[in-house]
Parts: C-alpha cells; sequence; structure tokens
C-alpha cells in the first residue's frame, strides 16, 4: 500500500488578510503574498501534493459564476450543517466555457493541487431556470469544468479534487450518464489525477457511480463511512478524511494510524487529508492540521503501514 | 381603534457611527458608559416611539450574539475569525475546560431598559444549543454533554433576568434547524435551558434552510409559548392574500396545530427594500387565513435589522406598523 497525504481546498484567510479584505485596498497583492507563504509550507511540511489556498474564492462557485457564461449570482444559502454560506449559481442561459478563471489562481510557488465543484454538486447546489432537461445541464456544466480542467493542467497542477458533497446526500442514479461522461470528460482534459472529494455524509448510495467513473480515486469522511464501505471503490485511490477540518482538536497520528488499520492491501493508494475545506477553522489551526498530515505520513511510511 | 396584532423587534439594529467612532476614541470609561446609555435609551424611545408593542435597546451595548456569551463564560478560548460568508467573519471560540457561569452578561443593561421603557420589554438572549454549535469541542465528550453545559449557564442568566423583573425572555437559537438529525437533542437543551424561568419564554429561529419542516414537529413539545420566525425572505413581493402570492409562509400550516403564538416575520432584513404597507397587511392577513386565531399572531420582522442602515430599519418598522393598522381595519 502506498501512503501520501495533502491538504484541499479553501485555506482560510489571516487575521491580517481578513483586516484587508474588509478595507478594501490591497487585498489581491496581499493574498498573493500570503499563498506563496502556505504553499511553502505545505511543501516544507512534506505533503505529496501542495493545496492552491484559494484565497481569493469567495466561495467554492464564485470565480466560475464571475468568468462563464450562462450564470448570475442569487442571495446566500447555508453551506449544508456548517455556519458558513455560499452565494448560489443560479443558471439563466446556456452554460459555455468563456476562461479566465486563471485569475483566480496562485501560481506564484507553484501549487500541484486545486479544487473545484464536482459537476452532480454543482448542478444540485444550483438554481436552474434556463434549462428544461438536467441531463443537458450537468452534461454542460461537465463540458464547461473539463475545459477550465484543460486550463488547470497547463498551469501545472498534478492532482485536480473536486468536491462532492452531494453524492453523500442524494441520490444521483438518474443522472449516471451525464456524469460518467462529465467526469471522463473532465479526467481526459486533466490529463493528472482526478480525486471526487465527498464528505457531510456516506456516499455508499452513489459507489457505483463513482467506483464506474474515470476518475482516480474517492475521498471519503470516516466519521460517516465504515472501513467495508470504503471498499466499494474497486481499485480507485482512496483520499481519508482523517483530520477534521470542522474542529481545532488536533489528531493524534495513533489516531489516524488506528483510521488506517485493516486498509492494507485492501487499497493501493491512500492518501491521509483533510474531510472539508481547511476554511471553517481559523489559519493558525488549519495550518497545524496540515502539518500534522506531512508529519503522519513521514511517520507512518516509516512504520511501515 | 383596538389593537388585534401586538408588535415586536427582534433585537439587533445597527449601531450608531457617533456611537462606534466614540467607543473608539480616547473616552474614558465614565463617558463610553454615557454613550452606550445613550445610544440603548434612543433605541428604545425609536421603537417605542414607531408604535412597537414589546421593545429592547437594540442590543446597542452587545459586540455580537455569540461572542458576548462565551466572554462571559468560563472554559472558552477565542481561536479566531472565521467566514461566514465572502468578506464577513464572525469570532469563534474553543472549548478547552469545563463550561462554568462567571457574570450574568445581561442583567445591567436589562435594568436600564426596564427603567427608561414605557413598553414591553423583551430580552433576547443567545440559546445554549447555538453557543454549542458556534464553537470548537476540544473538551466535552460529544455535543450533547457540551450543549447540556451550557444550557445550566444559560438557564442561570435567564433565571435571573426573570427574577429582576424580565417579563419576555427570547431565546435566539438561529442553529437549530442547521442540524435535522439533532433536533430531539436540540429540544432537550432547549427544555433544559428555560425550566423553572419564571418568565414568558419565547424564541426566534431563523434562516432555517428547510423551511422549518424539521422544527415543525417538535414545536409543540419545546418548552415556548411563542415562536418568532424568518419568512418573508422566502416570499413574493406581490399582493395578494391566496397561496400562490405567499409562497414564503407556507411552513404556517404545520405550524396550527401547535396552537402556540407565533411571531410572523414580514420584513426581510436582508434587502433594503422598504415593504410597503399594503404587502405587511396581505402577509398578515394570509396568516390569520392559515392559523383562523388572529390572537396568536404577533408581527415582526424576519431578524434583527443591525444590517440595515438605521434609517432603512426605521422606514421598514414604520411601514410594518402602517400595515398592521391596514390588517386590523380589514378584519373589522
Amino acid at each position: 500500500m502506498h501512503l501520501g497525504g495533502y491538504a484541499f481546498g479553501i485555506f482560510p484567510r489571516s487575521e491580517h488578510l481578513i483586516d484587508i479584505s474588509r478595507s478594501g485596498s490591497g487585498f489581491s497583492e496581499a493574498a498573493g503574498k500570503e499563498s506563496e507563504l502556505l504553499i511553502k509550507a505545505q511543501k516544507e511540511f512534506g505533503t505529496t501534493y501542495v493545496d492552491d489556498p484559494q484565497l481569493v474564492w469567495d466561495d467554492l462557485f464564485r470565480p466560475m459564476l464571475l468568468t462563464q457564461k450562462g450564470f448570475t449570482i442569487n442571495g446566500i444559502t447555508r453551506y449544508f450543517e456548517t455556519n458558513t454560506f455560499y452565494k448560489q449559481p443560479v443558471i439563466e442561459g446556456k452554460i459555455e466555457y468563456a476562461g479566465g478563471v486563471e485569475q483566480y489562481l496562485s501560481l506564484q510557488g507553484n501549487p500541484s493541487l486545486i479544487a473545484l465543484p464536482d459537476p452532480f454538486s454543482f448542478f444540485c447546489m444550483s438554481k436552474n431556470i434556463w434549462y428544461n432537461d438536467d441531463a443537458t445541464l450537468i452534461r454542460d456544466l461537465g463540458k464547461m469544468l473539463a475545459r477550465i480542467s484543460g486550463d488547470l493542467k497547463k498551469y501545472g497542477y498534478k492532482l485536480l479534487v473536486l468536491k462532492g458533497p452531494m453524492y453523500a446526500m442524494r441520490d444521483a442514479s438518474r443522472f449516471r450518464e451525464g456524469i460518467m461522461d462529465s467526469l471522463h470528460e473532465i479526467r481526459d482534459s486533466f490529463s493528472g489525477k482526478v480525486i471526487v472529494h465527498t464528505y457531510f455524509g456516506n456516499p455508499k448510495i452513489n459507489a457505483k457511480i463513482l467506483a464506474g467513473s474515470s476518475i482516480d480515486g474517492v475521498g471519503i469522511d470516516p466519521k460517516f463511512v465504515s472501513k467495508s464501505d470504503m471498499q466499494l471503490y474497486g481499485s480507485k485511490d482512496i483520499s481519508l478524511g482523517a483530520v477534521d477540518g470542522l474542529n481545532t482538536r488536533l489528531e493524534k497520528i495513533d489516531e489516524l494510524k488506528a483510521m488506517l488499520s485493516g486498509l492494507k492491501g485492501k487499497v493501493d493508494n491512500i492518501y491521509i487529508t483533510n474531510n472539508v475545506d481547511l476554511e471553517f477553522l481559523p489559519q493558525s489551526f488549519s495550518i497545524s492540521k496540515v502539518k500534522l498530515i506531512g508529519e503522519a505520513v513521514r511517520v507512518l511510511n516509516d512504520e511501515a503501514i | 381603534m383596538m389593537k388585534l396584532f401586538k408588535t415586536q423587534e427582534i433585537g439587533s439594529l445597527k449601531k450608531p457611527s457617533w456611537l462606534l467612532d466614540y467607543l473608539k476614541g480616547k473616552a474614558s470609561d465614565e463617558e463610553k458608559k454615557e454613550a452606550l446609555d445613550e445610544a440603548a435609551f434612543l433605541n428604545v424611545k425609536m421603537l417605542e416611539n414607531i408604535g412597537l408593542d414589546y421593545v429592547y435597546d437594540g442590543e446597542a451595548r452587545r459586540v455580537e450574539m455569540y461572542e458576548l456569551p462565551v466572554r462571559n463564560m468560563d472554559g472558552f478560548e477565542f481561536a479566531g475569525r472565521v467566514r461566514s460568508w465572502d468578506n464577513r467573519y464572525y469570532k469563534k471560540a474553543r472549548v478547552v475546560g469545563e463550561v462554568k457561569y462567571r457574570t450574568n452578561y445581561h442583567l445591567d443593561e436589562f435594568l436600564f431598559v426596564k427603567s427608561i421603557a414605557e413598553r414591553v420589554p423583551k430580552v433576547p438572549v443567545t440559546g445554549a444549543y447555538t453557543i454549542m454549535d458556534w464553537s470548537y469541542n476540544e473538551y466535552y465528550k460529544d455535543r450533547v454533554e457540551l450543549a447540556m453545559g451550557l444550557a445550566k449557564i444559560v438557564r442561570r442568566v435567564m433565571a435571573e433576568l426573570a427574577n429582576n423583573g424580565a417579563p419576555v425572555l427570547q431565546v435566539d437559537e438561529p442553529a437549530a434547524t442547521t442540524h435535522p438529525s439533532e433536533m430531539d437533542m436540540f429540544t432537550s437543551v432547549f427544555n433544559e435551558q428555560v425550566s423553572g424561568i419564571n418568565a414568558k419564554i419565547s424564541t426566534h429561529i431563523c434562516y432555517s434552510g428547510d423551511d422549518y419542516s424539521s422544527l415543525m414537529p417538535h414545536v409543540a413539545e419545546l418548552k415556548a409559548s411563542h415562536f418568532a420566525l424568518e419568512f418573508a425572505n422566502r416570499d413574493r413581493n406581490e399582493l395578494g392574500v391566496d397561496e400562490d402570492s405567499r409562497p414564503g409562509y407556507r411552513a404556517l400550516k404545520a405550524f396550527k396545530e401547535s396552537g402556540k403564538e407565533i411571531g410572523l416575520g414580514v420584513l426581510d432584513v436582508h434587502t433594503d427594500f422598504i415593504e410597503p404597507p399594503e404587502l405587511v397587511r396581505d402577509r398578515i392577513l394570509y396568516a390569520v387565513k392559515v392559523l383562523g386565531d388572529y390572537s396568536k399572531i404577533y408581527v415582526n420582522p424576519d431578524c434583527g435589522l443591525r444590517t440595515r442602515k438605521r434609517k432603512i430599519a426605521f422606514e421598514k418598522l414604520k411601514s410594518m406598523i402602517e400595515g398592521v393598522r391596514l390588517a386590523e381595519q380589514a378584519i373589522k
């Protein structure tokens, strides 16, 4: 079994950057500098992939809504069971790729991982007032995300995380073909590794779709998924969200080791990751969590876990 | 003309800019206290002059609904700020030890309001479940244990308020319906924190995300006689008292069976749109149609108005009172 580790998703801003974001001037420059520091820190901690901290992303959808065709932005909606809100995408026209997402990337420092919304979750969390046919809508979202993924490839990203919490919430079987095609197109276009991260529940109901798709791995939250359910994804990589992005309490390496036990020989590639974006923690705590991921990988590999 | 509907505010108003400037400046502690008294006085009198039956001080002295209680309890350490949305953040604390009562963080403000109010004072108090949900738990075995620990503190705060003459306590629980699977636990915690309190218990729950579908089965069991809820945020702005015109108020049907009082949210606090009195009237008349008993209907904004400029809040509340009078005329 190969063991790696990475943090994914939107990082929290520092207290200093929060103050700047609220003052209205110099934010982009300050966010760029802070992103570089966060990227450097991950490299020092030795995580397998280095996350683009996405500090200028106001939520997981916003850069797409501001740059691609077919969207407007609605009022705030609660992000699942957190006390953080996102602005809901409203689909008011045909969705088409229009470029421009590169302005939201933290290219200085050369991160190797970036997270985008998965097409099924994007569909479920949007308000559609234009498409008559949901399958077409999912395919168009997939095409747009595939084109964006193609751009990301050019900038050197090696791992694309697709944030797919809705796989743990809703039966996707009705949209199976559209989802499979979209994931295939994204995987094809990105050409690096693609892992769909599910969280806030057990994606068991959609395991066949995820296992049968072209993606390389599935991210799961061990709070919700038993070890036997982790084996529903065939030969896919498993990203174990053992590090809790919703609580400041720092996990112990022995706890992570216990979560991994029993998976040896059953999963080829396993990564220790956070379960949800780290932006639900203040920045200093999120950095400790990333450091822990790096340490855990080193220690547990030494112990030949 | 006899009033049919009681009216109320939910709690917070935007702090006057002069107060913020003053508090940041070099004034002495005594001068700052005077400024806070003055802001509280002006808020109470503004709400009374608009015509509200239940009033408070616009939470003029409170830093924020979560931060204030946490600052006044043992067992917490502030961790830092976490995003609410976009560039808006709130301070979040870690529970690192046993949570304990330290001081009554509302008593002085209530005594001041009581000394000046000519209408009924209603004290907003942040509920235990919400404080638990918005904190990081590093100490307690689970969420229930932490929430029950907090419930004991909130109960003591409320008991002291009641013993000092607070006639109505509004338990603010915006996190209540955030975790639908925990509604049984929420109900136990809520009932624990209000048990034995000698005052009318109201609760305010907003932005549930599920149109209150997880709350409604528990309304009868919750030991609150009054539920101030948010509806206007999800409603249309066209006039009408039929079901299609009032999609934001669908949850009322399920509420009817409880027989409890409703605090009907008729003002959307997230927009500067001033709801015309006729729209307020129709929202109330629809509620009367669904609930049947107008004596159980109080009228209020969806939530605290602190996100709106003071002038906008004033205009919205004024329009709300005019709408209430129109509804009363229509019924008579």
